[in-house]
């Protein structure tokens, strides 16, 4: 449908996001409906971890099984994301795509290094890690988005500060030591935001604790400048990043261990 | 591009074969084509929660709905929820415990408790208020919501 479109053409999902900004003066020439593509409305195990589709909503992931099981921080964070009609409509696919720094999705997808599957105009899929959102848009149609598997992956989420600043932190494991991590920033910046926590060797939960306080410091001094706007000043949101990942890394630690 | 489009959608039991502008909003279809006015419009932003209606027993902000999403699906409105004039035990609830003082809010609030209590029949004070969190009233400080919301829960599992 996307090939016979025009090009500005754009996919609507829960359509939440897309309301209101046409209701703020967007002007949309054509609207692609996915409503009712039930193929992209599931939550799947498979080899490479767990596959969630683009048309999955919130209120099926805060509900899902699997997703309880694997990753229940996911599930009990997305309890108080947004509110209950918008989980029960809005979806996880949309809510990475509308790329609004103040959205959820993107950052436990950055934070995880999920992998996103796209399939293009011409029929062509292609898959990038969510890290790389920012070029994302212009590769057609989101429509799965796989979690790696839980077993080398720990997560966390931080949503104490929202809207001034929202954070996400994922951490890779490999034989009880953290061998790479990322952190994922929204509300502080023009949209959402990953970085790679500057690990230059595998640590022990123990050595994470104790490094917790030089990593947080130095991550967040090297961000560029966040928004200085009515939720918060750049210096503010800037001692609030370190904080929190500071914060959540001597707690990822303490799970660890 | 097209700019009607045809839709059957069932409102309150009613099946309704419409032919509706492409960005027609549900709520304005529901207040203005079919003069079902109990969805009421707060923020028309998808916050207050006054606009909410159940679209196949989930509820959903109608103002940020457009009606050709809701082409085969079942739409309950507050005018749908009473059955032979009788009121649903959620309505009756609201009025034996003080739930509403300037009513506004009361539909969008009322079809929440019905799609919360559909997923849990007996829920718990934090449970209601995670559901009612974002129905916004500015009359009754929730309390005697929530003891609404109990007896309702009450009297339905009798």
């Amino acid at each position: 449908m996307q090939a016979e479109s025009g090009d500005d053409a754009l996919f609507m999902a829960g359509g939440i996001d897309l309301v209101n900004r046409m209701k703020f003066g967007e002007l949309v020439a054509e609207v692609i409906y996915l409503g009712g593509i039930t193929e992209l409305a599931t939550i799947a195990g498979t080899e490479g971890g767990l596959r969630l589709g683009s048309l999955v909503t919130h209120y099926q992931l805060e509900t899902s099984a699997a997703v309880r099981t694997h990753f229940p921080e996911l599930a009990q964070t997305w309890q108080d994301v947004a509110n209950i009609r918008i989980r029960c409509k809005g979806t996880i696919g949309g809510n990475i795509m509308a790329a609004n720094p103040g959205y959820d999705f993107a950052l436990a997808a950055m934070a995880a290094n999920a992998r996103l599957n796209f399939l293009g105009k011409d029929g062509t899929a292609r898959t990038v890690p969510a890290t790389e959102l920012s070029g994302s848009i212009r590769l057609g149609l989101l429509t799965a988005i796989t979690l790696p598997s839980p077993a080398r992956l720990s997560l966390a989420f931080d949503r104490s500060l929202r809207p001034a600043v929202t954070l996400a932190v994922g951490l890779d494991l490999e034989l009880g030591k953290v061998t790479a991590g990322r952190l994922a920033v929204g509300c502080a910046f023009a949209g959402p935001m990953a970085v790679t926590l500057p690990f230059d060797k595998p640590l022990p939960p123990r050595g994470l604790a104790q490094r917790s306080a030089t990593l947080a410091r130095d991550l967040a001094a090297s961000l560029p400048e966040p928004l200085s706007e009515a939720h918060g000043s750049a210096h503010y949101r800037r001692r609030m990043i370190e904080i929190l990942l500071r914060r959540n890394l001597v707690m990822l630690a303490d799970r660890l261990a | 591009m097209t700019s009607q489009i045809d839709i059957t959608v069932t409102v309150n039991r009613r099946t309704c074969r419409l032919n509706v502008p492409v960005n027609r909003i549900l709520a304005d279809l529901l207040r203005e084509d079919l003069l079902l006015t109990g969805c009421k419009i707060g923020c028309d932003q998808a916050v207050c929660g006054a606009c909410t209606v159940l679209v196949d027993g989930l509820p959903v902000t109608a103002c940020t709905t457009f009606a050709f999403e809701v082409d085969g699906t079942a739409v309950t409105t507050i005018e749908g929820l009473s059955e032979g004039g009788a009121l649903h035990p959620i309505q009756r609830a609201f009025l034996e415990h003080g739930g509403f003082q300037c009513g506004f809010c009361t539909p969008g609030m009322i079809l929440s408790v019905k799609a919360l209590l559909k997923q849990h029949g007996d829920p718990d004070e934090n449970t209601i208020r995670q559901w009612l969190g974002a129905n916004i009233c500015r009359c009754t400080g929730y309390q005697m919501i929530i003891e609404a919301v109990r007896a309702a829960a009450g009297a339905m599992a009798e």
